[in-house]
C-alpha cells in the first residue's frame, strides 16, 4: 500500500511490487535452465570432453586416484570416472525427459477421457489411479520394475507408469472446470464432435497446470532412475548411469576412495536442482500471473 | 460530509502508466444520495478508492479529498484505521467474493461492530440481529450463523449493506450495488440506500452504470468520462435534459422499456495515459470542433445557478430532452411480419423452432428428488419472428436456451428445430454422429459472457470458423464465408489472428454473433447478450443484435432479464415464472397492458429513466421473497401472489387468451378491480 | 554340501539393505575413512585379555536358511556351521603345511565314535559307537540314531544321498544295524574315497527326539529340523535369533579329541562387507567372514589385525552351457576360452592374490596335469576360432550372483574384452532363488560359477561335476569316454593307474573345453591379531573348537 503523504508531498513515484516476484520468477527460470543446458551440452560433447569410453577399461588402473590420465581416476572395473560421468548424463537426462514426456502424453489422454465424459469411465480410470496412487512412488516403481526387469525401454515405461495418474487427475480436474465454461458448450453447439471439442478446445486449455509441474516431475523421475540403478534394477551392468555409478562405489568410500561415488553424485545433484529450479521458477510465474 | 478537490490519480505499472482520474471535484452533503456514473474504465471505483485510502499499489494521488476536516490522502495510517469503517465504508461490487467465505456472516458483523463501536460481544450480537432485520433480512436470527456461500445474491447483498452500515459511517459508498440481481431486487436495494440517507442522515455515493435503476433515488448525479467530471447536477435535470454531450450520449444507449429505440455512439472511451489537454470525448463527439481538440473545458456552471448545482465541462452545452417521446403503439421499423392476432394459430410458415409441453426435470445424483426446471412450456417460433423471453433468475430461462440448442434433453414433451430433434425422443428417429453435427449448426447460439464463449488458446479466425468444420466445407470456402461475415459485423480483417483476451467486450460479442451468423442457421438464440458489456458498447450491439434479427429467413429468440431490452426487437414476448409460461403475446400488448400478476409486477419494478409509470396498468407488489416461494401444485406464484385463493394454490394455471395475449391465471378478470381496491386501502 | 564357494573373505560384499544402511553416513565416513586408510591406530576396547577373552565373536553375511543338514541348499553360513554343531562320527586330524596348520585329509579319525574299520575287502566298513554320549535333550547317541539319519537320506533323497552314491551305498538296507552301538556300512564296490566321504556324510541326528515330532505327511520332520538347531556336535546351540545372533556354547560331553578350546562363540549377521571391516577394525568381533577382497587389502595394513592367507583349491570358472546355443558350438567355447584376460583378472581383481590355472583339476589335486587347459588370452586366436565357427558376432548372456562383488568386476572385465571379439554378452546378476530356479531350468548359457571340492579326489571331481546329471554339472556336460573312465576308477586303486586316468580325463576336457577355468584366488581371513589355532580347512568351512580369542 503506497504510502500516499509521502507520495503527495514529494511526488515520488512508487514501484509497483508485482515485478520483484516477476523478476524472482524468471531468475529462477534462467538458473535452472542454464544449468540443465549446461548438463546437456555435456552430455551431448562427451566424446569431446572425455578420453575414455563409457565402458572402456583401464586394465593399468583400478581404482586408481584422480589425477594423470584419469582426471577423476577409476572406479572398481578400471573404467574412468570423469567420462562415465558425462556419458552417464545421456541416459539419466534422456531417460528422466523421456519418462516425464510418455507420463503427460498418457496421463493428460486419460484425464481428457475421463473429465469430459465422466460417467462410469471416469469412476473406472479414477478408480485405476487410487490404486496406483495408494502406493508410495517409489516402491511402486521398484515393484514396476521387478515385473518388466531392465532395459532402457522398460525403465522409460516403469516411471512412466509411475507418474502418469498424477497427471490424469490435474488434468481431469482442468477439464472439469473448464467444461463449465460457455465456450465448451460454442464448440458443442457449433457442431464439433467429442473429439474435436477435445482436441481443439479442452486440451490446449487444460495443459497449463502440466506446463509448471513437468520440469519438476523431470528431477524426480531422474531421482528414481537413480534409485531403481542404485538397487540394481536400473540398467544393466556396467552403463553408465548416475544411480548405478554410485551404488558400485559406495563401498569404496569407507576405504577413503571418495572419487568413485561422489562426481555422480554431484552431477545428479546439479542435474536435479536445475529442474527443481525451472520448475519452481514456472510455478513462482503461474502464480504471480494469478495475483 | 465529503468534498473532493482536484483528485487526480496516475498509476504507474511495470510497462505503462494509466490517468485515472483527471482534477475530479464534487462533493456530498450530509443526507445526500449522490450518484457517480460512467462507464468501466471511467474512474468511478477509483473515486471510491481515494476515499477510503485504498488506493492500488504504484499510484500517485494529487489534490484533496476531504472529509470532515481531514485530508484522507494525507492521514496517517492510525487516523486511517479509524476513517475506515467510521468514516466512510464501502459495500463492494461482489457480494458473496467480498465476504469472507470461512465466517459466518453474524461474526463478521459482530467483528466490526466489536472493532468500531467497541461494543461487547454480546451486545454486538444483538445488534447484528438488529440491523439484519433493518435491512430487510427475514428470520434474522438463522442467518447470523450462516455462511456466505449460503446465501442467494440478494440476501448477500443485505448483508453487505449492514456491514457497511453497522459501523455507523458517515458516508456509505455503493459500488455498483445491483449488477447482478434481478429487477425487484434491485428496487429493494435501492431503497435499502435511500433509507439510509432519509432515516439515519447518513450520505451516500452510489456508484452505477445502471441508469435507469439510479434516476430513481439520487438527489444528484455525477457524470465520469475518461477520469474526468463531464457534468454534475441535480438528477432531474441530468436525467430529462442534459447538456453535455456525452451523457446525452449515454441516455441515448440506455434501453426503456417504455419502447424508446436505442442510437448507438460510435467509438469507445480511450484509457488516458496522462492527464488530458483536450476534452476526452472530442473524439466521438458530434459537436467538437477545434477548441475541443486544443483545450480542455473547464468546469464551468450553467447560467444562473450555482457551481455545486450544475457545472459542466463542455463547450458546447446542449438542450433540449434527450429524445421526443415516443407512443407505445409506435415501434422502429422491425419485422415486416403483422402481429398476430389471437394465440400462434395464424403464424404463418412451417415452424422453425418447436416445443411441446415439455419438462425438464435435473436429477439429482442420489437418490430422489431434483429440480424441475422446465414445467409444460409449448412454443412455436416461425422463420423472421423474434420471440422475447424474460423472467428473473431461477425461472429456467438458461435450462430453456439449453433445450433449445439440444445441449439439454426434456424428461418429457418434444423439441424440434426445422422439423429435426436434436436429442434422443422416443419415438422420432434421431440422428448420429455427423448428421447430428450438422445438425446443430441449424440453430446457433449467442453466448452472455464473449470473451468466455471464445476457446482462449485459439485465434478468433478459427472459433469463428468452427461451425463450418460441421458443415464439411473446404478451407477456402470457409475464409469465404468468413470474411463475408466480418463485413457485415463490420470488424477488420486483422481481428482473425487475435486472440480472445486481446478483443474488448464489444468486439468479442461481435465475433460471437459472426460465428452464430458464420453458418447460416435457421434460428439464433441470444442469451442475455448484453448484460456483461457496457453502456455504450450495449448499444452498438444491440443495434447489430437488432439488424440480424430483422433477418426474414431465420427465427431468433432473444433471452433477457432486463426488460427493456427485449422490447428493442422481439415481436412476441414470453414471461417465464419458476419453469412456467405465464404470459405470453405480442410485445406491446403485453409490455403495455400486462395481464398476469406476475408481469405487473415486473413491470412495475422496472426502472425508467423517464420517471413516468406505465400507462395503464396499475402497480403490483409481490409479498416474500423468491427463494421462499416454489409451488409444485398449483399456480406457480401461489407464495407470493397478493391475490391467491385456495383454487390458485390447488389447482395449475395453464395459458387463457385474454385478448392478444394468453395468460396463466384466472383471476385476471377480477384483477383490476382488486387492484384499485388495495390501492384505495393503505 | 559337496561343494563349497568361498566362505571366506570373497563371499557377497554388499547386499541391498547394506548399501541403504550406508546411506546416511557416508559423509561421516569420508572423514573417519581418511584415518582409517593412514591406519591410525585406534584403542582395542575390550578385544581381547579381560573378561571377553571366553567369547569368540564372528560376523557372517547372512543368516543361515536351515537348520538341516540334510535338504539345505547352497548356504555357506549353514553349512559352515554344520561342521561345528553336528556330531560327526569321523572327522580330519590337524597337520603341519609350512608354518600353518590344515586339516588332514589323509588322516581321519574318529571323533564320536569309537572306531569305523573296514573289513577285509574293504567293502564292509563297521562304526563302532562310544557309549554314554549324550545329545542335548539327554538322549544317548547310539546307532538307532545311525541308521534312522541315513534311513532319512535314502528315503527323502537327502543331499547326502547322492555322494553316497560315490561309494556304492545306494539304499538303506545297505546300512545295518548290529547292536546298540556298532553299525555296518555294505557298499557295493571296494572304494578308496571311503572315508573322505564319510567324513563329510556320516553326521547323526536324535532320532528319539525326532520321532516326537513326525507326523504322518511328514515322517522324516523335515518342517521341525528346518526350523530347530540340532544338538550333540563340537558347540551347540544356546541362542538363536533369526536373522540377527546365534549363540553357540561348547559341548562338555564331547568324547573325542581336540575338545572346543573357546567355551562360547557369538555369530552375529553383519550382511554389509563394509559394516563387518568397520567392527574389526574397531574391534568389535574378531573374525570376520565376509569382507570384500578390497577391504582385506586395506585391512593388510590395519593396526591390531592380521590376515590369515592360504593356497586354496577354490576354482573360479565360467561354465558353459554345451546344450545350447550358442556355446553348444565348440569353436565358440573356445573363442570364448581365448577372449578371457586372464592375467587382467588376476591382477585387477585379486590384487595378484590368486594362481593361475591350467585345468579344470584343481592345482593342489593329485593328477593335476597342465596340459589340461591350453587356453590363453589371445585375441587373434579367439577371433579365429570364431570364425571357424561360421560366426562373426554372438550374443548371449552371462549369469553370475548379484550382490557378489568380485563375480561382479569378472564379468565385467570378461564382457569388455569378449566384445573386442565379436562375443557381445549381457551381464545378468541373479538372487539366489532365481539362479536356482534357472539352474534347474537349465537355460542359462554362460555362468560364473566359485568353489571347492571337499573331497581332494579327481574321481570326486568327476562325480560332483562331469558325469551325467551330476549335481553341479551346470553346463550339461556328458562325454562317453569319461563316463566309463569315471565307472573304472571306482575300482582301480593304484595311484599311478589312477593318475593315468586322470590325465586322459584333462587331455578330453581340454578338448571340449566345456569349462572356462579363469584363477584360484587364494584363502584370505582378517583377523584381529589375539585370534590363535586357525586351522586350514580344505573345504573353506572354518572349524570354529580350534579357535582362541587371546594369545
Amino acid at each position: 500500500m503506497a504510502d500516499l503523504r509521502a507520495a503527495g508531498a514529494t511526488g515520488a513515484t512508487a514501484r509497483v511490487t508485482r515485478s520483484r516476484d516477476d523478476r524472482f520468477a524468471r531468475l529462477l527460470i534462467i538458473t535452472g535452465a542454464a544449468i540443465l543446458a549446461v548438463v546437456a551440452m555435456a552430455a551431448l560433447a562427451a566424446p569431446l570432453l572425455s578420453s575414455w569410453g563409457a565402458t572402456e577399461i583401464d586394465p593399468a588402473a583400478t581404482l586408481a586416484a584422480p589425477g594423470g590420465a584419469h582426471p577423476l581416476g577409476t572406479d572398481t572395473n578400471g573404467m574412468d570416472v570423469w567420462s562415465r560421468v558425462l556419458y552417464a548424463a545421456r541416459l539419466d537426462l534422456g531417460i528422466a525427459v523421456a519418462a516425464v514426456a510418455l507420463a503427460v502424453l498418457v496421463g493428460t489422454l486419460l484425464g481428457l477421457v475421463a473429465g469430459y465424459l465422466g460417467g462410469w469411465l471416469d469412476d473406472v480410470l479414477m478408480r485405476v489411479v487410487d490404486i496406483f496412487q495408494a502406493f508410495p512412488t517409489f516402491i511402486l516403481a521398484l515393484a514396476v520394475a521387478a515385473l518388466l526387469g531392465n532395459g532402457t525401454v522398460n525403465l522409460i515405461i516403469t516411471i512412466a507408469a509411475v507418474n502418469a495418474p498424477a497427471y490424469a487427475r490435474l488434468v481431469r480436474a482442468e477439464v472439469r472446470t473448464q467444461r463449465e465454461l460457455p465456450f465448451v458448450d460454442a464448440a458443442v453447439t457449433s457442431g464439433a464432435s467429442t473429439v474435436g471439442v477435445l482436441w481443439r478446445h479442452l486440451l490446449p486449455n487444460s495443459l497449463t497446470p502440466v506446463r509448471v509441474i513437468a520440469p519438476l516431475n523431470c528431477g524426480w523421475a531422474m531421482l528414481t532412475l537413480a534409485g531403481l540403478s542404485f538397487l540394481g534394477l536400473g540398467v544393466s551392468i556396467p552403463e553408465a548411469e548416475w544411480g548405478a555409478m554410485i551404488s558400485l562405489g559406495a563401498a569404496d568410500v569407507v576405504g577413503g576412495r571418495w572419487w568413485t561415488s561422489v562426481p555422480p553424485g554431484l552431477a545428479l545433484f546439479v542435474s536435479v536442482l536445475g529442474f527443481s529450479l525451472l520448475g519452481e521458477g514456472l510455478q513462482e510465474r503461474a502464480n504471480a500471473k494469478r495475483r | 460530509m465529503l468534498s473532493i478537490e482536484n483528485l487526480s490519480v496516475l498509476i504507474h505499472r511495470a510497462d505503462r502508466q494509466v490517468a485515472a482520474l483527471t482534477d475530479v471535484t464534487f462533493a456530498v452533503r450530509p443526507g445526500e444520495v449522490v450518484g457517480l456514473v460512467g462507464e468501466s474504465g471511467g474512474g468511478k471505483s477509483m473515486v471510491a478508492r481515494a476515499v477510503v485510502g485504498l488506493l492500488p499499489t504504484g499510484a500517485q494521488a494529487t489534490g484533496q479529498v476531504r472529509f470532515g476536516d481531514a485530508d484522507v490522502l494525507r492521514m496517517d495510517p492510525a487516523a486511517l484505521a479509524a476513517h475506515r469503517g467510521r468514516g466512510a465504508a464501502i459495500c463492494f461490487q461482489n457480494p458473496r467474493g467480498a465476504l469472507s467465505p470461512t465466517r459466518t456472516v453474524g461474526r463478521q458483523l459482530s467483528d466490526r461492530l466489536v472493532t468500531h463501536q467497541e461494543m461487547s460481544p454480546r451486545r454486538a450480537r444483538e445488534a447484528a440481529r438488529e440491523l439484519f432485520e433493518a435491512v430487510g433480512i427475514r428470520s434474522p436470527q438463522r442467518r447470523l450463523d450462516a455462511y456466505p456461500h449460503e446465501l442467494s445474491g440478494g440476501m448477500a447483498q443485505r448483508v453487505m449493506i449492514s456491514l457497511a452500515t453497522g459501523c455507523a459511517p458517515g458516508l456509505l459508498i455503493a459500488d455498483e450495488p445491483t449488477t447482478g440481481l434481478d429487477v425487484t431486487l434491485t428496487r429493494e436495494i435501492l431503497r435499502q440506500f435511500r433509507h439510509a440517507a432519509d432515516v439515519d442522515g447518513r450520505s451516500v455515493l452510489l456508484i452505477s452504470h445502471d441508469l435507469a435503476s439510479i434516476a430513481e433515488i439520487c438527489d444528484r448525479v455525477v457524470v465520469l468520462y475518461a477520469g474526468t467530471v463531464v457534468e454534475a447536477g441535480p438528477a432531474g435535470q441530468i436525467f430529462a435534459e442534459p447538456a453535455h454531450p456525452y451523457t446525452r450520449a449515454l441516455l441515448r444507449s440506455v434501453p426503456d422499456v417504455g419502447g424508446r429505440p436505442v442510437v448507438a455512439t460510435p467509438g469507445a472511451m480511450p484509457l488516458l495515459q496522462r492527464a488530458p489537454r483536450h476534452c476526452p470525448f472530442a473524439a466521438r463527439c458530434a459537436h467538437a470542433d477545434d477548441t475541443c481538440t486544443t483545450r480542455r473545458p473547464p468546469a464551468t456552471p450553467m447560467a444562473g445557478r450555482r457551481t455545486d448545482e450544475w457545472s459542466l465541462a463542455c463547450f458546447h452545452p446542449q438542450s433540449g430532452p434527450v429524445a421526443p417521446a415516443v407512443e407505445p403503439a409506435e415501434r422502429s421499423t422491425a419485422s415486416p411480419t403483422p402481429a398476430p392476432v389471437a394465440g400462434d394459430a395464424a403464424v404463418p410458415g412451417p415452424a422453425v423452432l418447436e416445443i411441446d409441453d415439455v419438462h425438464v426435470v435435473y436429477r439429482s445424483r442420489f437418490g430422489s428428488g431434483g429440480h424441475h426446471a422446465l414445467r409444460g412450456v409449448s412454443l412455436r417460433l416461425a422463420p423472421g419472428e423474434t420471440l422475447g423471453v424474460v423472467g428473473e433468475s431461477g425461472c429456467g430461462k438458461s435450462t430453456l436456451a439449453k433445450l433449445i440448442m439440444g445441449l439439454v434433453a426434456p424428461t418429457s414433451g418434444t423439441v424440434s428445430v426445422a422439423g429435426q430433434s436434436l436429442v434422443r425422443q422416443p419415438g422420432r428417429p434421431t440422428p448420429r454422429g455427423r448428421a447430428l453435427r450438422r445438425l446443430r449448426t441449424r440453430a446457433q447460439f449467442v453466448f452472455q459472457d464473449p470473451i468466455g464463449s471464445l476457446s482462449p488458446r485459439r485465434r478468433v479466425g478459427d472459433s469463428i470458423a468452427e461451425p463450418l468444420r460441421a458443415a464439411g466445407l473446404s478451407a477456402a470456402q470457409r475464409q469465404a464465408r468468413v470474411a463475408a461475415v466480418l463485413d457485415r459485423m463490420e470488424l477488420d480483417r486483422s481481428i482473425l489472428r487475435r486472440y480472445p483476451h486481446e478483443l474488448s467486450g464489444g468486439q468479442a460479442q461481435r465475433v460471437g454473433i459472426a460465428r452464430a451468423l458464420v453458418g447460416e442457421p435457421d434460428l439464433i438464440v441470444f442469451d442475455e447478450p448484453t448484460s456483461a458489456l457496457d453502456v455504450t458498447v450495449q448499444a452498438q450491439i444491440l443495434a447489430v443484435i437488432a439488424d440480424v434479427t430483422a433477418d426474414t429467413d431465420r427465427a431468433s429468440v432473444f433471452i433477457s432479464h432486463d426488460l427493456a431490452t427485449v422490447r428493442g426487437f422481439a415481436d412476441r414476448v414470453a414471461v417465464l415464472y419458476l419453469g412456467r409460461v405465464v404470459e405470453e403475446g405480442p410485445v406491446d400488448v403485453v409490455f403495455d397492458s400486462p395481464r398476469h400478476p406476475y408481469t405487473r409486477a415486473l413491470l412495475a419494478s422496472a426502472a425508467r429513466l423517464g420517471g413516468e409509470p406505465t400507462s395503464g396498468a396499475a402497480a403490483v407488489e409481490l409479498v416474500r421473497e423468491l427463494e421462499e416461494g416454489d409451488a409444485a401444485t398449483g399456480c406457480a406464484l401461489a407464495a407470493r401472489c397478493p391475490f391467491v385463493t385456495d383454487t390458485c394454490r390447488s389447482q395449475p394455471q395453464h395459458l387463457q387468451p385474454y385478448g392478444a395475449s394468453r395468460a396463466a391465471c384466472w383471476r385476471i378478470p377480477e384483477l383490476d378491480a382488486l387492484i384499485g381496491k388495495q390501492a384505495a386501502t393503505p | 554340501m559337496a561343494r563349497s564357494s568361498g566362505a571366506g573373505p570373497s563371499s557377497p560384499a554388499i547386499s541391498r539393505r547394506g548399501v541403504l544402511q550406508l546411506g546416511g553416513g557416508v559423509a561421516l565416513l569420508l572423514a573417519t575413512s581418511a584415518c582409517a586408510a593412514n591406519s591410525d591406530s585406534k584403542p582395542d576396547t575390550g578385544a581381547s585379555g579381560g573378561p571377553a577373552a571366553s567369547t569368540l565373536r564372528i560376523a557372517v553375511s547372512s543368516y543361515l536358511s536351515s537348520w538341516d543338514q540334510d535338504f539345505v541348499g547352497f548356504d555357506l553360513t549353514a553349512l559352515m556351521l554344520y561342521k561345528n554343531i553336528f556330531p560327526y562320527m569321523i572327522d580330519y586330524g590337524v597337520t603341519n603345511a609350512g608354518d600353518s596348520q590344515i586339516l588332514d585329509t589323509q588322516n581321519i579319525t574318529p571323533t564320536f565314535a569309537e572306531s569305523f574299520e573296514p573289513d577285509a575287502a574293504q567293502k564292509v566298513w563297521t562304526l563302532k559307537l562310544r557309549r554314554g554320549v549324550k545329545f542335548a535333550s539327554g538322549n544317548e547317541m547310539t546307532s538307532a540314531d545311525v541308521k534312522w539319519s541315513k534311513d532319512r537320506a535314502f528315503a527323502a533323497q537327502a543331499n547326502v544321498a547322492g555322494i553316497y552314491r560315490t561309494i556304492g551305498l545306494t539304499s538303506a538296507d545297505q546300512v545295518k544295524v548290529v547292536d546298540e552301538y556298532t553299525v555296518e556300512f555294505h557298499q557295493e564296490f571296494p572304494s578308496a574315497l571311503t572315508r573322505q566321504i564319510q567324513a563329510i556324510s556320516l553326521y547323526v541326528f536324535d532320532s528319539v527326539e525326532a520321532k516326537k515330532h513326525a507326523t504322518a505327511e511328514d515322517p522324516w520332520a523335515k518342517e521341525w529340523f528346518a526350523k530347530n538347531a540340532p544338538t550333540g556336535g563340537y558347540y551347540n546351540v544356546t541362542k538363536a535369533t533369526q536373522g540377527q545372533e546365534i549363540e553357540l556354547t561348547a559341548n562338555t560331553g564331547y568324547p573325542g579329541p581336540d575338545p572346543a578350546k573357546t567355551p562360547t562363540i557369538r555369530i552375529s549377521v553383519v550382511p554389509a562387507a563394509a559394516n563387518q571391516r568397520l567392527q574389526l577394525q574397531a574391534g568389535d568381533i574378531d573374525i570376520a567372514l565376509g569382507v570384500s577382497q578390497r577391504d582385506i587389502e586395506d585391512l593388510r595394513k590395519a593396526d591390531g589385525i592380521k590376515v590369515i592367507s592360504a593356497a586354496s583349491n577354490r576354482q573360479v570358472a565360467i561354465q558353459m552351457s554345451v546344450t545350447s546355443a550358442p556355446f553348444d558350438n565348440v569353436n565358440v567355447r573356445k573363442a570364448l576360452a581365448y577372449a578371457v584376460p586372464y592375467e587382467q583378472i588376476i591382477s585387477n581383481v585379486y590384487g595378484g592374490d590368486a594362481r593361475p590355472t591350467k585345468s579344470p583339476v584343481p592345482l593342489d589335486m593329485p593328477g593335476y596335469d597342465e596340459s589340461g587347459y591350453p587356453y590363453t588370452y589371445n585375441l587373434e586366436q579367439a577371433k579365429a576360432a570364431l570364425s571357424a565357427a561360421g560366426r562373426s558376432s554372438v550374443d548371449s548372456e552371462l549369469v553370475f550372483e548379484a550382490d557378489n562383488e568380485e563375480q561382479q568386476r569378472i564379468a565385467v572385465q570378461v564382457q569388455s574384452e569378449a566384445a573386442k571379439v565379436g562375443i557381445n554378452l549381457k551381464l545378468t546378476p541373479l538372487d539366489p532363488a532365481t539362479l536356482g530356479e534357472r539352474r534347474t531350468r537349465k537355460n542359462i548359457p554362460l555362468q560364473l560359477t566359485s568353489g571347492q571340492l571337499w573331497v581332494n579326489d579327481v574321481e570326486y571331481m568327476l562325480a560332483t561335476s562331469f558325469v551325467k546329471g551330476a549335481n553341479l554339472n551346470y553346463s550339461n556336460y556328458t562325454n562317453a569316454e569319461i563316463e566309463q573312465i569315471y565307472e573304472k576308477s571306482h575300482t582301480t586303486v593304484d595311484e599311478s593307474a589312477r593318475n593315468a586316468l586322470w590325465k586322459q580325463v584333462q587331455q578330453i576336457l581340454a578338448a571340449e573345453v566345456p569349462w572356462v577355468v579363469i584363477c584360484q584366488p587364494n584363502f584370505n581371513l582378517p583377523v584381529r591379531e589375539a585370534v590363535a589355532g586357525w586351522v586350514q580347512p580344505m573345504d573353506g568351512l572354518a572349524r570354529l573348537r580350534y579357535l582362541t580369542a587371546s594369545a
